[in-house]
């Protein structure tokens, strides 16, 4: 039977994890390396939960853990497998909601950002998460004026990747 | 509207398109082998601890005492053995920092201490063991066995040394720098970030 904090951890994560799968979509290219980064973020989080006093949200305290994780911590493994198939099943859009052109120009952006270094892509990620220049920086290891300034160069690089 | 503002739109609107991992799922994953840089390092140090340190420690304890040793090599016998010990604790106090809550910034600086203080303990040793041979050579050489003079036992040895030592620096550059590479990489990337 499950203990009470193996229980608790479980729950968790299961509610929050599409914070996970963010991460995952952005620090990998395919299918599999999502599933393994996905399983090495949870390993990660459970050896770190019995430190998780919950003064923060979990998610708050699961993402720095996490982008931890992808940075520092995961070793892509050797295999090679087309990412042709991971892309079509990752950005499944309601085609409700977008039409063709901007799907294809939302598509465009991910793989824009796909191109960014690891690092920029955990700024660009907490960007897209809302959190404030002051978590930002505090999360990197960074001053909050650097973390600013390097977000202003990341959206240049991006318009310069997207049109060449 | 910037491109990341419209990234941002579909970022918040998409929530539910990934696949559901079930809580079944995540309990097996609970169980599963972590396979992560720092690991590696772990295992590695502990090769490098072990394997230099039974070289290191055979090596005063078997080595050639023919010829008795002066009081002040015993002494630096004994200081060896405290700093290999003195090692393994510093190494032991800066693992135990490593941890994922950190800053992503002061968790690689960290990592990498860690090696720097595996890395020192390998020249030391290295450094230990050439002085250790090369001083037996020397007291072999001034002392009266019948091949005291032979030049050529003289050269072999410190050739074999060298090229032992060579190989070694190889491999471990070789290892490192493979295992490394993206933690490097990184933490120039985050060390550049002053403006």
């Amino acid at each position: 039977m499950a203990q009470p904090l193996e229980k608790s951890f479980v729950q968790q994560l299961q509610e929050n994890q599409n914070l996970i799968h963010k991460i995952c979509r952005l620090y990998t290219n395919n299918e599999d390396a999502h599933k393994d980064l996905f399983q090495e973020i949870t390993i990660q989080l459970w050896k770190a939960y019995p430190q998780f006093r919950g003064d923060s949200k979990f998610t708050t305290w699961a993402y720095r853990v996490a982008l931890n994780t992808a940075i520092t911590l995961y070793r892509k493994k050797t295999r090679t497998i087309s990412t042709i198939e991971f892309d079509s099943k990752v950005h499944k859009f309601n085609h409700e909601e977008y039409n063709y052109e901007e799907e294809e120009h939302i598509k465009l952006l991910y793989s824009a950002v796909q191109q960014l270094n690891d690092i920029e892509k955990a700024l660009v990620f907490m960007y897209l998460e809302d959190k404030d220049y002051t978590e930002i920086a505090e999360t990197l290891g960074i001053s909050e004026v650097n973390a600013r300034v390097k977000m202003n160069r990341i959206k240049g690089k991006l318009k310069k990747i997207l049109n060449p | 509207m910037e491109e990341l503002d419209i990234l941002k739109k579909d970022w918040n609107k998409n929530r539910d398109n990934f696949p559901k991992v079930s809580e079944r799922e995540i309990y097996a994953m609970l169980h599963k082998k972590s396979s992560t840089t720092v690991k590696w390092i772990l295992i590695i140090s502990i090769l490098e601890f072990v394997f230099w340190g039974i070289i290191t420690l055979s090596n005063l304890l078997f080595g050639s005492r023919e010829i008795k040793a002066p009081l002040f090599v015993t002494i630096m016998d004994y200081v060896n053995y405290v700093i290999i010990i003195g090692f393994m604790i510093l190494f032991y106090l800066n693992y135990r920092r490593i941890t994922t809550e950190k800053p992503v910034k002061e968790l690689m600086a960290t990592i990498i201490d860690v090696r720097k203080i595996v890395r020192a303990y390998v020249i030391y040793n290295i450094i230990i063991i050439s002085a250790s041979m090369f001083s037996g050579l020397y007291m072999f050489m001034v002392s009266d066995s019948p091949h005291t003079h032979d030049i050529y036992v003289t050269i072999f040895s410190v050739i074999a040394i060298a090229l032992i030592i060579m190989l070694l620096v190889l491999i471990y550059r070789l290892l490192y720098g493979r295992l490394l590479k993206k933690l490097n990489k990184n933490y120039n990337e985050l060390k550049k970030i002053k403006f």
